[in-house]
């Protein structure tokens, strides 16, 4: 049986109200102190080695998402270089996920 | 792009590229960042009665991916059908080695593997809806040229000018069309032919879009402003740009050892894919033009002779191939798609070479693997490449 266009937008609001509780919980759980040991075998490398940083911004997550919406901000990611040459570079060091 | 366009997509991804069947297990895997890509394959699956498991990851280092990873999949025993394996990402690309020590328990003609670093609606709306048999001709339509070729002139519109030579007996070329073999592992968005120029010169002008293996949100669009390179000899020798911003970034990545190399030649052949988008990712460099890889190559350790932590793409909107002696050139943006079988091993034995021209499925250009951005590892070498430029 073929659903109709309003059960599977009642589908997708659930599935996606329930990913996003799932996202939010594993991120709750998940320690940015977790990623020293990461940040600091990158660090090791070569000068145009690069540095990685993780924080999460799951407060900015919300309850609802109906169907297709935008999904909100979950992770911040930021990289930069250990060079300090390559430091000031801007638009290439940061960049939210999300 | 429309609901309606995106859903479609979802249909597709399961219909043309899995080929989706009662039976199947699937596994979802995701980022944060792409949760609502994992939320609509999820409602698919769901609405089609297949069953799956979906795992939340961290991106690149996950200490716990896989105790969960080991606690989603089934009992090798109790799989019944194949084992398909989605996972969405937007940035990055992570836990390979997690996963296939995982999958590595199953039989490996029951595997299918699908992964996305470029998870976006755009990904749904234009590039999955392409299909695996579309691609798999277009990209048949241009090796079954180029593999033979040794010269091509290139041009575009917008100004690009290349002389290049081709080796096919020592580059591998690389044909990313979304056709998945058991075991093996399908990089989506699909619809590339790509391989490592043995030599380029000329000038290049970057009139859609740059990607580039790192984190960015800058807007990676170049319809506006474009980027000119100058190429002598495969390194590129100036490079131009109207917007300071993008200047800027083109002086960092160019002043880092290694990436002045053109790493690849590649040819977006995605038809769907039409006007570039703003994210950094695959996407763009699968519309129908050529571009070209700086940095990291396609090839194989010790082929090329250098490895570099960037990989920026250069892509140009469309593309004229001409190739010395043939009549008609190979236009990227009305590409006639080949009835013939898409080649494997294209070049018929030949008893004075031991080379076998070489045509991998897979992607053609850096990912964000594990590492992310590996430093240079062969420092000899490098040291090599940069006293030459």
């Amino acid at each position: 049986m073929v659903a109709s266009e309003q059960e599977v937008k009642d589908i997708v609001a659930r599935v996606t109200a329930d990913v996003m509780r799932e996202s939010r919980s594993k991120e709750a759980t998940f320690k940015v102190a977790d990623l020293t040991a990461h940040v600091t075998d990158i660090v090791k490398g070569a000068d145009a080695a690069w540095t990685i940083s993780y924080s999460t911004a799951a407060a900015t997550l919300g309850e609802s998402s109906p169907l297709l919406r935008g999904t909100e901000v979950a992770w911040s990611i930021s990289y930069s270089t250990a060079s300090a040459a390559l430091a000031d570079r801007g638009g290439l060091a940061a960049k939210k996920a999300g | 792009m429309s609901d309606e366009q995106v859903w479609r997509g979802v249909q597709a991804l399961l219909d043309d590229y899995v080929g989706i069947v009662g039976g199947d297990r699937v596994l979802l895997l995701y980022t944060s960042d792409s949760q609502r890509s994992a939320a609509l394959v999820s409602a698919a699956l769901e609405l089609r009665g297949i069953g799956f498991e979906r795992v939340w990851m961290a991106p690149l280092h996950d200490p716990g991916f896989a105790e969960r990873l080991a606690a989603a999949l089934p009992r090798p025993a109790l799989l019944t059908g194949r084992l398909v394996v989605l996972s969405f990402e937007r940035d990055t690309f992570s836990h390979t080695g997690a996963l296939n020590d995982a999958l590595s328990a199953y039989p490996r003609d029951r595997q299918l593997v699908f992964r996305s670093n470029s998870a976006s609606d755009s990904l749904f709306a234009d590039a999955l809806r392409a299909s695996p048999a579309e691609l798999s001709r277009r990209n048949a339509a241009i090796l079954e040229r180029l593999t033979t070729a040794s010269e091509l002139r290139i041009t575009t519109r917008g100004g690009t000018d290349l002389a290049v030579t081709l080796d096919s007996a020592k580059h591998r070329w690389i044909s990313n069309r979304g056709r998945a073999r058991m075991g093996g592992t399908v990089i989506l968005p699909a619809g590339e032919v790509a391989t490592f120029p043995a030599r380029i010169s000329g000038v290049h002008v970057a009139d859609f879009a740059y990607n580039v293996n790192a984190i960015t949100e800058d807007d990676v669009r170049l319809d506006k402003t474009p980027v000119t390179i100058e190429i002598v000899d495969g390194r590129v020798v100036s490079h131009a740009c109207d917007d300071a911003r993008i200047a800027r970034f083109l002086d960092q990545c160019l002043t880092t050892h290694c990436a002045y190399n053109i790493g690849e030649l590649g040819f977006g052949t995605n038809f769907r894919i039409d006007e570039p988008i703003a994210m950094n990712s695959h996407i763009n460099e699968r519309r129908p033009g050529v571009h070209l890889g700086l940095g990291q190559h396609n090839q194989d350790p010790g082929v090329v002779g250098y490895q570099c932590a960037i990989h920026l793409d250069l892509i140009a909107r469309g593309g004229l191939i001409t190739i010395p002696g043939a009549v008609d050139p190979i236009d990227l943006e009305a590409l006639v798609p080949s009835d013939a079988p898409h080649p494997t091993s294209t070049r018929d034995e030949d008893v004075f070479s031991p080379d076998v021209l070489e045509i991998e499925e897979g992607d053609c250009c850096g990912l964000l693997t594990d590492g992310v951005l590996t430093p240079c590892v062969i420092p000899a070498l490098v040291e090599s490449a940069g006293a030459g430029g």
